[in-house]
């Protein structure tokens, strides 16, 4: 699975960012972030809400399937994954 | 951290603690305040110390600090009320602190009573969900996360991010300009502006003398870099794992993205540098003039969708109203350098 994270915003408005592809990735680490992946929910995110100053926003790309929203939209079951992709895009 | 209030403040009636709350023995008054508000907020009540009045002058600062106890439940936890003695949590008196400095920057250099310019109490809660590395202004109250410990320290020791934030406060109350393009990045503009104006005052810096930088001493692996650079955009940060700076200064670098709202933190170049460079045009304290002409603008000149061309009419009107021709022609000279002018703005409305 080819995944690729994006966050803008934030009062830093830094951009940290990253693309990994499951398969490069130790066998258990790739099968947990599929595994997030799957219990995202992301094909069932709330609306938007109207963009608030200095709120983050995402932008995630899995096997070229698109999606963007902000933070006020990352529920529960958004945000392990989305930890994860973080820390990888911090240590990228 | 405090510890929790006992339970047993729950069986002295509330009127009871408000009596102590405005008794004279700090202490005592403290201890109150926090039961009271304790227990207010059980009953699902937030506006207790409003009902506290008699301690605080009308136009006074209100402060009011939560700890959010690193859950994303708003606000959290009092633990700190106007006059109420420092905390052992650095982030608390911080907090405190910088939200105190920047009520005194706008009630004594624009004669603004607080963020609503009616006096608003200004609440902040600390501590903010997990390894949250932003601070941000909900509308409402300042949201601190402790920051993520590996790229950004916390935020609430940093006076121009703290005024940054109750900035966009003072923006939603005046010309409310929307989070979105241009008028985002006039929004975001404005922060800085007002953020680094509230530091320079209170170091009572010349803008010569001036840093006229947002966000020094956040990024943990660069703590002689920071976030933004009103005076040379794009220059802040250099970074192998944030990348370079990306702030234009000067339109025709206009970065066109649908991130970040239309990059209104990276825009928020073009009239950061127009403000530096006018500032540095009349010299002396920022906050003088060109800050003066800027708050105008913001004020009474600005609407909500207002662009660029917009911002410059109306702070080259205000500049004349406020200290005559020689001033217009300096804040004229400035957008003109970043590229803007006042025929780039919408016809104005007929009035």
């Amino acid at each position: 699975m080819r995944i690729s994270f994006e966050r803008t915003g934030g009062v830093a408005g830094v951009r940290l960012a990253c693309t990994i592809d499951t398969a490069t990735l130790a066998p258990a680490e790739g099968a947990r972030l599929e595994h997030l992946v799957a219990r995202a929910g992301l094909d069932a995110l709330p609306a938007a809400a109207p963009p608030e100053p200095d709120r983050f926003e995402y932008r995630l790309e899995v096997d070229g399937r698109a999606f963007s929203f902000g933070e006020r939209q990352v529920g529960a079951a958004l945000r392990p994954l989305l930890a994860a992709l973080l820390d990888l895009a911090r240590g990228c | 951290m405090l510890a929790p209030a006992p339970c047993a403040c729950f069986i002295v009636p509330p009127h009871i603690h408000k009596h102590l709350a405005r008794s004279g023995d700090a202490k005592t008054r403290d201890r109150a305040l926090r039961s009271l508000a304790l227990s207010e907020r059980v009953r699902g009540q937030r506006e207790v110390l409003s009902e506290n009045r008699p301690a605080v002058p009308a136009g006074a600062k209100r402060r009011t600090i939560y700890d959010a106890g690193h859950s994303d439940e708003l606000p959290g936890r009092l633990v700190r009320g106007e006059g109420a003695k420092a905390t052992r949590d650095a982030d608390v008196n911080d907090a405190y602190e910088n939200l105190g400095i920047t009520f005194d920057f706008y009630a004594k250099v624009f004669g603004r009573s607080s963020l609503d310019g009616r006096g608003l109490r200004l609440d902040a809660s600390v501590h903010f969900a997990e390894r949250y590395d932003n601070a941000f202004w909900n509308g409402q109250q300042m949201v601190f996360g402790d920051g993520d410990g590996r790229i950004f320290h916390r935020f609430t020791p940093a006076l121009e991010v703290v005024a940054h934030e109750l900035t966009h406060g003072v923006v939603q109350f005046t010309a409310a300009l929307v989070y979105r393009d241009e008028a985002g990045a006039l929004n975001e503009s404005m922060a800085d502006v007002f953020g680094v104006l509230a530091k320079q005052w209170m170091l009572e810096q010349t803008a010569r003398a001036a840093s006229w930088r947002v966000g020094e001493g956040i990024l943990v692996a660069q703590p002689d870099q920071s976030l933004r650079s009103l005076k040379a955009p794009g220059t802040a940060y250099d970074d192998p794992v944030l990348g370079k700076d990306p702030q234009p200064a000067h339109m025709r670098d206009y970065v066109r993205t649908a991130n970040d709202a239309g990059g209104v933190h990276v825009n928020s170049g073009i009239p950061n540098h127009a403000f530096y460079l006018a500032a540095m045009g009349f010299g002396g304290r920022a906050w003088e003039k060109a800050g003066q002409i800027w708050y105008r603008a913001l004020t009474r000149g600005l609407d909500p969708r207002a662009t660029f061309g917009d911002a410059a009419r109306e702070t080259i009107l205000a500049a004349s109203a406020l200290f005559g021709r020689e001033a217009e022609r300096v804040v004229e000279h400035a957008w003109t350098e970043v590229g803007v002018t006042a025929e780039d703005a919408r016809p104005a409305a007929v009035a």
